[in-house]
């Protein structure tokens, strides 16, 4: 479906919209289909119009060559639902429990804790739905002791990250007897309960920042979920290195829905579990 | 509660020693380590290329690789352009996505990677314009267009022009297609690609 014709904002053909689309899919590997039209259609009209470019070729082109590729993150930005809530994408944290976690403590040392890094973390959502599903739902969660790092780059998220506290929304899909256990009501909002939020060490990092990054190191898990799409190729594969380095030899990645780490570098293995795809670092990768 | 806190330890000390040496370190840590640190390094093009000419660990690899584009130079460039014609796929393939995101640093080194003698070496050259944010790219591959004798490397200029090519490119397009008459798939590549960006 087009847009609306509207004289006064700038138009994009079906050609226009093509080109875009293949060029969008090329930079970040999300596809549009064409029922998403309308979303993408007005979002680059929106942005050019703050271009001042009416013209979609002339807009493009700025897209494609702008030396600072600043225009083309904005866009990125707004063409990426940046929401996050608890139990995003579930059915990770099932396999994390289900499937990688069995696999990851077959190689533990009695004493040797397990270690989980969210990156980013934002608001604190998955980090904690982490904990909740562990402590939920994997029997051996008595016999490790579970490190769970949360890191995010922004200060502002991180500060409310660790105060815990949500609206409705965003606890929609966390099961009510879990919201009972590990939250309380506060002002009418859901706060989760000390013992979890204190357990949980939140830190400032930079993924693009290896010496900021060089601290993280020994994980067995890497949450790292929609922040590659919002990267260039080139520090896409900087992550990726990050990731690889935070990593013990056959720890897992898991990214967003629509993200690929086989698109990005070939150091990681693909696994395909029965809940999801993620990544390994090779076990017979060097520490 | 299973669940325990510990802040990830305080940044580590610097590491010591000389980066260069250390990329002959025996481990593929040491190796990746000395990569990362030589990334900013324009004096360290050379030592990175001539490891990554000999190292076996594609995680080595990878940050050398990382480390070159980062350094970002034309000489960097020009050494991951003599990996175009590895008979290793992996670092043939790694070396272009590399250049793809060097921009003006691989303008500087286009002149020669053209003017190389392989063919082969000059279509992976020129496939690597269609991702340059640089706005010569569309030139150097006019210059392929008009001046390369390989058809495949005229082929690959016109796919590149259905990509970054403008309404005035057209009819150099159709010369191009023209200048090898036994050669019917090109004037097909000719039209789609200006119907593409007519």
């Amino acid at each position: 479906m087009t847009a609306p014709f509207n004289p006064s904002l700038p138009v994009v053909t079906d050609s226009d919209f093509v080109r875009f689309r293949d060029f969008f899919y090329r930079k970040t590997g999300i596809m549009f289909a064409d029922n998403k039209r309308y979303f993408v259609d007005k979002r680059l009209q929106e942005r050019m119009l703050a271009s001042s470019l009416i013209q979609f070729r002339d807009y493009f082109n700025m897209i494609r060559f702008q030396a600072s590729g600043e225009e083309f993150q904005t866009l990125v930005n707004l063409m990426t639902v940046n929401e996050t809530y608890f139990y995003r994408e579930e059915y990770q944290f099932r396999c994390l429990v289900q499937s990688i976690l069995p696999e990851v403590t077959r190689r533990k040392r009695p004493g040797e804790p397990v270690r989980i890094w969210s990156v980013p973390c934002s608001t604190g959502e998955e980090p904690y739905s982490i904990a909740f599903q562990l402590l939920d739902t994997w029997a051996d969660v008595d016999r490790f002791d579970i490190e769970i790092v949360a890191t995010d780059i922004d200060t502002t998220v991180l500060e409310q990250a660790k105060r815990g506290l949500y609206g409705d929304r965003a606890v929609q899909h966390v099961p009510e007897a879990t919201l009972e256990r590990y939250t309380r009501r506060v002002r009418g909002a859901y706060e989760v309960i000390p013992d979890i939020r204190d357990s949980i060490a939140f830190a400032r990092v930079n993924l693009a920042d290896s010496l900021s990054t060089r601290q993280f190191r020994n994980f067995d898990v890497v949450f790292c979920r929609n922040l590659l799409i919002y990267f260039d190729d080139a520090s896409r594969r900087d992550a990726a290195q990050t990731i690889y380095e935070a990593l013990r030899p056959g720890g897992f990645v898991c990214l967003g829905h629509s993200e690929s780490m086989s698109r990005i570098s070939s150091l990681f293995e693909l696994r395909k579990f029965t809940e999801a795809i993620v990544y390994q670092k090779p076990l017979s990768a060097e520490a | 509660m299973a669940l325990v806190r510990k802040h990830p330890a305080a940044a580590p000390a610097p590491v010591q020693g000389d980066p260069r040496a250390a990329l002959e370190g025996v481990t593929a840590a040491e190796r990746r380590e000395a990569a990362h640190r030589l990334a900013g390094d324009p004096d360290a093009v050379d030592p990175l290329a001539d490891r990554l000419a000999r190292e076996t660990d594609k995680s080595v690899r990878e940050a050398i690789l990382l480390a070159l584009g980062h350094i970002g130079t034309a000489a960097a460039a020009e050494r991951l352009f003599d990996l175009l014609g590895s008979e290793d796929v992996w670092l043939r393939n790694a070396a272009i996505e590399t250049l793809a995101e060097m921009d003006a640093a691989v303008i500087g080194a286009l002149d020669q990677a053209l003017a190389d003698s392989d063919s082969d070496r000059r279509i992976f050259a020129v496939n690597i314009l269609v991702s340059l944010r640089h706005p010569a790219a569309a030139d150097y591959a006019r210059r392929a267009l008009a001046e390369d004798a390989h058809v495949n490397v005229v082929a690959a200029a016109i796919d590149v022009l259905a990509e970054i090519g403008t309404p005035d490119m057209i009819p150099e397009i159709e010369a191009a297609a023209a200048r090898f008459p036994d050669a019917p798939f090109l004037a097909y590549a000719a039209r789609a690609a200006s119907r593409r960006i007519a």
